[in-house]
């Protein structure tokens, strides 16, 4: 069954996998650039950035994506994420150069993660449709 | 008249004084207009086993007849311990807070919301986030340190002794 005609989608490289966001959730795709730590109790947020003024988060996903790995992120893929009626500006940061990509949404299996919301079948791989909603730490059990 | 009350407006929202202090590896600033004064650790008694409740609370520290609750402001922020050499006297409430050093004071133009990512405890602990040098600076918000009800169970647990008062007094 599909869910819906094609759609675009943006893949991204974590570790030894790719995923992939809508390509209407992502805003830009940027360099690696500073990030600012400072205490705090969100799990999987690590600070913040600053892109031109605008102070945005970073989620970074990879533990609870690509596991007990702790692959090298080269790049920061800058999406939207929902809170209630507000929207936000994340950066996630990834491990490699992402691909725009227009392809069906296939339903997602019963046995795949929550944050998983769909499929897409690529020539040499399935891919994983990520709802960053839905992502959280105990995600990674 | 328009252009002078634009002026005024810009006046005002040109500066936000803050004092920047640190702990461990991180920077952060407070309102100047929350801090009485700031002191080194000279004076500071230890509350001796103090209840598991208050563990951010080890010491007392007493000024001019007043006595402050010090929290330490690495177990606030759920840091690691580091090496404290001044506290701040909150003007508010009966309060110190030992930081580890005192960067200096200085003006922030705006205070930018804490992104709604961040939805942990950070949410009561800042009151938002300043760009100072470069730097993202979180603004603490004085008023989370302790709590009314923590203040009143530490007035409980650990009552002013009669000769104090009658010092104080």
């Amino acid at each position: 069954m599909t869910l819906a005609a094609n759609s675009s989608f943006v893949l991204f490289p974590l570790g030894g996998k790719r995923f992939a966001l809508p390509a209407e959730n992502v805003t830009e795709l940027a360099r690696m650039d500073t990030l600012h730590a400072f205490p705090s109790t969100t799990p999987l947020v690590s600070g913040v950035l600053v892109r031109r003024g605008e102070v945005v988060p970073v989620f970074d996903v990879a533990q609870v994506l690509a596991g007990r790995d702790n692959p090298a992120r080269k790049f920061y893929l800058i999406a939207r994420r929902r809170f209630g009626s507000a929207v936000e500006r994340t950066a996630i940061p990834v491990t490699g150069d992402c691909e725009l990509t227009n392809s069906e949404l296939l339903p997602r299996t019963g046995d795949l993660a929550a944050y998983v919301t769909g499929l897409l079948s690529l020539p040499d791989e399935i891919v994983e449709v990520i709802d960053l909603e839905k992502l959280s730490p105990e995600a990674a059990a | 008249m328009r252009l002078a009350r634009q002026k005024k407006r810009v006046q005002r929202s040109l500066g936000f004084p803050v004092i920047l202090f640190t702990i461990g590896d991180n920077i952060f600033a407070i309102g100047a207009s929350a801090v009485n004064e700031i002191q080194s650790l000279q004076g500071m008694e230890s509350l001796g086993s103090s209840p598991r409740q208050f563990g951010k609370v080890r010491h007392t520290l007493t000024r001019e007849g007043r006595r402050y609750w010090v929290v330490d402001g690495n177990i606030h922020f759920g840091m690691m311990p580091t090496r404290s050499t001044r506290v701040l006297l909150l003007g508010s409430h009966p309060i110190a807070v030992k930081v580890d050093g005192i960067v200096r004071m200085t003006e922030i133009p705006r205070v930018h919301p804490l992104p709604q990512a961040f939805h942990g405890e950070e949410r009561s602990w800042y009151l938002g986030l300043a760009l100072i040098d470069g730097l993202v600076v979180p603004v603490v918000n004085p008023e989370t340190f302790l709590s009314h009800y923590d203040m009143s169970s530490l007035e409980q647990s650990f009552p002013v002794p009669a000769e104090a008062q009658r010092v104080g007094a």
